[in-house]
């Protein structure tokens, strides 16, 4: 408020200031008028010496006062008096002339512009004075003394005379002072309408402002609904009154929400929609009615009933630190997860192929090189003098060592036979002639040994599958649990079948050796691998020919072994 | 050099062992030879004769065995070595061609060198004759 008033005070002073710079310019012009009177009026009676005198040092003493106090009004009380100089020096050169007593009163006229009714004393006081003594002295007879031309003037005349001047200094004091109070009003009321003009320049400015940053707004607003609907996400804001505030297309899209249920905005409603179209609908109904956690962001993995999966993150929404609402994001992951299973899946088949390549190798230096390495060995001795023993004993070596060899090469073909032949047919096998086929192709064996079959194929007999592999697999199976019986007790082998939605199960249990797995760990599947070196029979065949062959099919082996108590082998199989 | 008093042979192919010895009978007057062919009955014999391990000792060692193989048979070897070290001096012998194998064998330290089957008398000499035993 203080600065408001100090702000006005100083309107009102520049403008006072204005004003009474514009009467200064325009005494400028009165006084040379004054002036150029005497000259004009020094013809009649030759008083030259009194219009350029009196004149000059009228000008003198006006111009010298304002220049040294140009801050001060004394040069406006000094401007009276010369006035009143001049008036004198008119009458003086017109001989006392009735109507040069007139310029009193423009003097008085003119003084009205400082708007100052004081300016009126010094005149009032010079006229007084001045009537007063030249009267007096005319009267007396002074000579060179010119008041008026009157021959007679009476006391009364001179109290009129005296008492009309008077009443035009106290006319013009008013009027100078009404002005001075008029011009106050009227600068106050100036700059008040100044401040309104500045105001409403003001406002004009705040509302042009207010309407850019609207079209800012618009703009920014069109740019993140544009953004928002065009993602890749189902886009979800819920508050935490329950009402859905935003969703866009793809949210709809994503979740097959019907336009009548999104246009409720019942969040409660649309909620139960989506929770319908999910496996586990109670895991995430707390969380989705949870308005008030203020956790960072949460991401799930939720599941559909048919079978797509999206992912689900979330946020609160957050003002002043409060949670007011928040913000799910939905993304349809089902290809990614499908891809990512397809790529686990390849990696785990290139890993295996490698591990069989790794096989081949470890086949290739040990098995392959392990007899040559002997026949060039012996065949090398042969070349030295012998004796007729040692000669047959080296051929012997080097025939077991071709054999060896051969038989390597050809576990090789039946390998890499069973790694090829994928694309045969399938056909309906069943299990309990298979069994049956074995048992008479092994016959000859089953004689020697006791052994006792358990066969219950009663959950399931036959399977749409490649004959010659569940063939091998059988066989193998059979003839490992007769090499590797037990001595001394009777050995039953338990060959039965279980069924589920999508698997078909074949469990070969015996009583026989079994297997040191916690020794032998994941070998116990591998190429040439032996686990009872002192049964002559066995080559570390079997058991990795059954595994390809399970594998091969699509299937899964696994098995439980315990040295002197038996085996049991499980082949899952897919239907 | 010390010439050695003492090899044992474990490779569970008799006819490798046989020619390792026919190779070792060339190059030394009657050496004392042990073949195993069951890794594990070769190990206890090296842990049992412990009271012997003055004796310096040559250990022919195949990698491709069963049930221990050549490298679980260093394995085992491993806690006992500082004690052997002196006196024993050990050569993979296999017929593995294999660089995996020559690179896995430079992983052991008490492995003295890889040599590839089968073993000549040549052979034996280039280890024995004229090249110190490395220890």
């Amino acid at each position: 408020m203080g600065t408001h008033n100090q702000t006005k005070l100083q309107y009102i002073e520049a403008a006072l200031l204005e004003k009474k710079h514009r009467s200064d310019t325009l005494m400028n012009y009165f006084l040379i008028g004054f002036y150029i009177i005497g000259l004009l009026l020094a013809f009649y009676y030759d008083t030259w010496l009194i219009a350029i005198g009196v004149g000059s040092l009228s000008l003198v003493a006006y111009y010298s006062a304002k220049r040294l106090l140009p801050n001060s009004s004394l040069y406006q009380y000094v401007l009276s008096l010369v006035l009143g100089i001049f008036m004198a020096q008119f009458i003086y050169q017109m001989h006392g002339m009735f109507e040069m007593h007139f310029f009193a009163f423009v003097g008085s006229a003119i003084l009205i512009t400082y708007q100052n009714w004081k300016l009126q004393i010094p005149l009032a006081v010079f006229v007084i004075i001045h009537h007063a003594s030249f009267s007096y002295l005319q009267y007396i007879g002074f000579d060179e003394i010119y008041f008026t031309q009157l021959e007679f003037m009476n006391l009364q005349t001179f109290f009129i005379h005296s008492f009309l001047a008077l009443t035009i200094f106290l006319l013009c004091g008013l009027w100078a002072h009404n002005f001075l109070i008029f011009t106050y009003h009227h600068v106050k009321q100036g700059f008040e309408i100044g401040k309104l003009e500045e105001s409403d320049k003001q406002k004009a400015k705040v509302i042009a402002e207010r309407q850019r940053s609207k079209s800012e707004l618009e703009k920014l607003v069109s740019l993140l609904e544009t953004t928002f609907n065009l993602t890749d996400e189902g886009i979800l804001v819920a508050d935490k009154n329950g009402k859905m505030v935003l969703t866009n297309k793809k949210f709809a899209e994503l979740w097959n929400i019907p336009q009548k249920l999104l246009d409720s905005r019942d969040y409660e409603k649309v909620l139960r929609f989506i929770l319908d179209q999910l496996v586990n609908p109670e895991e995430y109904s707390s969380k989705a009615r949870d308005f008030h956690s203020l956790d960072e962001v949460s991401n799930d993995t939720i599941y559909f009933k048919d079978s797509r999966i999206f992912e689900c993150y979330s946020r609160p929404q957050l003002s002043n630190g409060e949670s007011i609402g928040r913000v799910w994001g939905f993304r349809d992951i089902s290809k990614q997860t499908q891809d990512l299973e397809e790529r686990k899946k390849m990696i785990t088949n290139i890993t295996s192929r490698n591990k069989d390549l790794e096989q081949f190798s470890n086949i290739i230096s040990h098995n392959l090189r392990s007899p040559v390495a002997n026949i060039l060995g012996f065949s090398e001795a042969l070349k030295e003098d012998v004796s007729e023993d040692d000669r047959k004993d080296f051929i012997d070596a080097i025939s077991v060592s071709i054999n060896k060899l051969n038989n390597v090469i050809s576990d090789l073909s039946t390998i890499l036979h069973v790694k090829q032949s994928k694309n045969e047919g399938k056909a309906l096998v069943c299990f309990s002639e298979l069994v049956n086929d074995i048992k008479d192709s092994i016959n000859h064996s089953l004689l020697k040994e006791e052994v006792l079959f358990d066969i219950d194929f009663s959950a399931i007999d036959e399977l749409l599958t490649l004959k010659n592999y569940m063939y091998s697999v059988f066989y193998n199976l059979i003839s490992n649990s007769i090499k590797y019986k037990r001595p001394g007790i009777t050995t039953t082998i338990n060959i039965s079948s279980q069924k589920n939605e999508k698997s078909v199960y074949l469990i070969f249990k015996d009583n026989g050796l079994g297997i040191d797995l916690e020794k032998i760990g994941d070998q116990v599947f591998g190429l040439y691998k032996r686990f009872h070196l002192d049964v002559a029979e066995g080559r570390g065949l079997g058991l990795y020919l059954t595994k390809t062959h399970v594998e091969s099919l699509g299937g899964q082996i696994s098995i439980v072994s315990e040295v002197n108590k038996g085996t049991e082998i499980k082949i899952k199989l897919d239907c | 050099m010390k010439t050695p008093k003492r090899f044992l042979l474990i490779d569970n192919d008799p006819s490798s062992n046989k020619l390792c010895k026919m190779a070792l009978c060339k190059i030394f007057a009657s050496p004392e030879v042990f073949a195993f062919t069951n890794p594990e009955s070769g190990l206890e014999y090296i842990e049992q004769e412990s009271t012997r391990y003055d004796i310096d000792t040559v250990l022919f060692l195949d990698i491709n065995m069963q049930p221990l193989s050549g490298w679980d048979v260093l394995e085992k070897l491993n806690s006992s070595w500082s004690k052997l070290s002196n006196h024993f001096a050990i050569y993979i012998l296999s017929s593995s061609i294999n660089p995996t194998d020559k690179k896995k064998a430079t992983d052991f330290h008490s492995v003295s060198n890889y040599l590839e089957k089968p073993l000549y008398a040549d052979g034996v000499r280039r280890l024995f004759c004229g090249i110190p035993m490395k220890n």
